[in-house]
């Protein structure tokens, strides 16, 4: 699953970092000896056999014992709580029990509060860093113990779904939920994910201190169903994040004889390709756009993702009825790509088909929709274009939406359909 | 008045193996070259008994002084000389002989309600059904080439067609043989006429089937028509098939099909039942693209489109409900 790839997967430049560590060796030793109390291991087990379900790590922010981790560590937790239990182990394996006061699944954070009263802990400031800066990053990498592992802060990414810091440095699991931090101190962002090869994100320190204050307003109810947080959260999400697609001024890209939208949204990547098979009776040229990134919803189901994808079919060699039998072929092929879920967490695709046109172009269209069972009012949907009418050339394109409301599906399947010329 | 006797020769199931008409009486009968009727049977004497018309006009058998006698069926006893009623029975060696006079009385003539000689002239000459499959070949090749797209779709569209005739002929293969075994004829021609006219309404159904999914999205159920088609195809078929090869009446065939279609339906359905483990992946929708003019294509605007995938949303909460 990508998902686990960017969470679990194993960079292998660790071994490289005793050779970094020596120049700066002194430097991180002090750095470990100052701060390795704030950060603790976070385990989730199963209630009935106690076997550990996920592993992670936490920090102090609070004097009254709250901790900042992932959404992603305890997630088993909100969706199953009579299920699972959360416990900080002590270092000396001590295991205290945790409660999860507050969650922000689209940053991927939660607070957590321990038994402990800490005599120090991160303070959550702001912090501004030049690029380069070297940064340290603390956590329990596959349970083998409090490590620390140097790397540098490469600014902000831009093109994310979340604020996200690209961090140079080895992160591993065990790791996530950990806080990756100054030299002196300061909480510069929040261990997430990694690509490897020493590719790897951090949540901004920021989303933790505002997630922090809303649970300390004095108005902070803790919530009966944190699941229906996450829900409320990923409707409000997706309100802002799939409202900007298809509007205003989408660029364009020509297919053959096509004029069609590309790159929705300022957070899309995309890509083209062109086979050329000399055995085949035909050309197909691909375009597509995807968000690249992911809401973590559970261990089975993410959320967020985008595709965009064109195709352009194109022969001189079928005639048209041959064609339309290949056409038909590749528009039934259609499937969405980069969703996830079961049937525990998600209902089979239900789909309406028609023949539409457009200001320019006879379509035929089909809008699939599934449900989230456990999320309320969100749907993965997908919509599928074949222009019709042409003899020798044929163009399919999908648009691949997941967490998103039932109306923003409809609104951006017309503003979609709209925009095939 | 000359009388005129028949010997009815049967065999050990009492099926009528051969009858002769006695040219004169007396008349003898065994296995031998110089006898009246030849018997084929090695227990049978070579004169075997004598068939005779005494002055009262009586009919008598006698033995020949045979090695393995003569013997009244109804009695089961060896006789030397039996009187003959016309229908008697004797038995010679392992042979059995009825014995007719020419008044002797015959069932009532049956009404022909099967009328096979009427549906082969009209629907199952051997010249139609080879017509017939030859169009099957023909259509099958065709459409096989017009519905691939690679380079060599010409050689493996005809591959695709010889290979369809092919099972086509070894279904009806199936169905001669046992119409040999049943009634001494094989009908293989007949029997492939009706296989090839079952596949063409078959290939014809889901062409017409494939147009209008295309012409009509928003109708449902031509799958399942389809399918019904394919049910009332293979009834017939089996109807057809069971017409040549068993004596059976139009009454007795329908019921026959009709019920093994019903249980083949029954099977289908349950299967689907059990196999039904939605995926949450497939998009079932309908991609059926056909090569017509646009102008002859019925569209709806964008708007109405949205409006019609509104009744998705309930659709699929009601999906989450039921499970």
């Amino acid at each position: 699953m990508r998902l686990l790839f960017l969470i679990i997967v194993l960079c292998h430049s660790a071994v490289t970092l005793p050779a970094k560590a020596q120049s700066d060796s002194a430097q991180a030793t002090n750095v470990f000896r100052r701060f390795s109390e704030h950060v603790g291991k976070i385990e989730v087990s199963e209630t009935g056999s106690g076997a550990k379900a996920t592993l992670g790590s936490g920090f102090f922010v609070s004097a009254a014992g709250h901790m900042i981790t992932n959404y992603h560590v305890i997630s088993k937790l909100v969706h199953d709580p009579d299920r699972y239990r959360a416990e900080l182990i002590g270092a000396d394996g001590t295991a205290h029990r945790v409660s999860v006061v507050a969650v922000d699944a689209i940053s991927d954070l939660a607070l957590v509060l321990t038994p402990f009263k800490p005599k120090e802990h991160f303070a959550l400031e702001p912090v501004t860093l030049a690029q380069g800066t070297r940064l340290y990053a603390l956590g329990h990498p596959r349970d083998l113990g409090l490590s620390i592992v140097e790397g540098t802060y490469n600014g902000l990414l831009r093109h994310t779904l979340y604020p996200k810091i690209h961090f140079t440095g080895s992160l591993n699991p065990g790791m996530s939920g950990g806080p990756t931090i100054s030299v002196r101190g300061e909480v510069v962002g929040i261990n997430v994910s990694t690509e490897g090869n020493e590719i790897s994100f951090l949540v901004p320190a920021e989303r933790a201190a505002e997630l922090l204050a809303k649970a300390g307003q004095s108005s902070f109810a803790p919530s009966k169903s944190l699941l229906a947080d996450v829900g409320r959260q990923i409707r409000a999400f997706q309100d802002i994040y799939f409202a900007r697609m298809f509007t205003g001024a989408t660029p364009r890209v020509r297919l053959g004889k096509f004029n069609l939208p590309t790159k929705p949204a300022p957070f899309f990547k995309c890509w083209g390709d062109r086979t050329r098979n000399t055995k085949l009776a035909y050309q197909v040229v691909e375009h597509s756009c995807s968000t690249d990134d992911y809401l973590f919803i559970s261990g089975d189901q993410l959320s967020g993702i985008a595709e965009l994808s064109h195709e352009l079919i194109t022969t001189s060699e079928l005639n048209p009825a041959r064609f339309y039998a290949l056409y038909s072929s590749r528009f039934q092929e259609e499937t969405m790509s980069g969703m996830y879920g079961d049937l525990e967490q998600v209902t089979p695709f239900e789909c309406e088909t028609r023949n539409v046109v457009n200001k320019r172009r006879k379509l035929r269209a089909a809008i699939c929709v599934r449900r989230y069972r456990k999320l309320d009012g969100l749907f993965d949907a997908v919509i599928n274009a074949a222009i019709l009418g042409e003899r020798d050339m044929g163009l399919l394109t999908t648009l691949a939406i997941s967490g998103v409301s039932f109306e923003n599906a409809q609104r951006l399947a017309k503003r979609f359909l709209e925009s095939i010329q | 008045m000359t009388r005129i006797v028949y010997v009815e020769v049967l065999d050990e199931r009492s099926r009528l193996k051969e009858r002769v008409k006695l040219e004169r009486l007396p008349s003898v009968i065994g296995r031998g070259y110089d006898s009246d009727v030849i018997l084929d049977d090695p227990y049978v004497s070579p004169s075997h008994l004598r068939i005779l018309v005494d002055e009262q006009d009586t009919l008598w058998a006698e033995d020949l002084e045979s090695l393995n006698g003569l013997h009244d069926v109804s009695q089961a006893a060896a006789v030397t000389r039996l009187q003959l009623r016309s229908g008697t029975r004797v038995k010679v060696g392992r042979t059995i002989l009825r014995i007719l006079d020419s008044g002797h009385p015959i069932a009532a003539t049956l009404a022909d309600t099967r009328a096979v000689g009427g549906v082969r002239r009209q629907l199952l000459s051997s010249r139609m059904s080879i017509a017939v499959t030859v169009v099957a070949l023909a259509l099958f090749t065709l459409l096989g080439f017009l519905g691939n797209h690679e380079k060599e779709g010409i050689a493996q569209s005809v591959t695709a067609g010889l290979l369809i005739v092919l099972a086509l002929t070894v279904w009806a293969g199936c169905w001669s043989l046992a119409n040999r075994l049943v009634s001494h004829r094989f009908n293989f021609v007949l029997h492939l006429g009706l296989a090839a006219t079952g596949a063409v309404i078959l290939l014809a159904s889901s062409q017409l089937s494939e147009w209008l999914d295309f012409l009509l999205p928003a109708a449902d159920g031509f799958s399942v028509m389809d399918a019904t088609v394919a049910l009332v195809v293979f009834g017939a078929q089996l109807y057809g098939h069971l017409l040549l090869v068993t004596a059976l009446t139009h009454q007795v065939l329908w019921r026959s099909a009709s019920a093994v279609t019903a249980a083949i339906a029954g099977l289908i359905v349950l299967s689907v039942y059990a196999a039904d483990d939605p995926s949450v992946s497939q998009l079932p929708f309908s991609a059926t693209l056909k090569p017509l003019h646009p102008r002859l294509v019925r569209t709806i605007s964008i708007d109405e489109f949205a409006a019609a995938a509104g009744g998705l949303k309930e659709r699929a909460d009601r999906v989450a409900r039921e499970k």
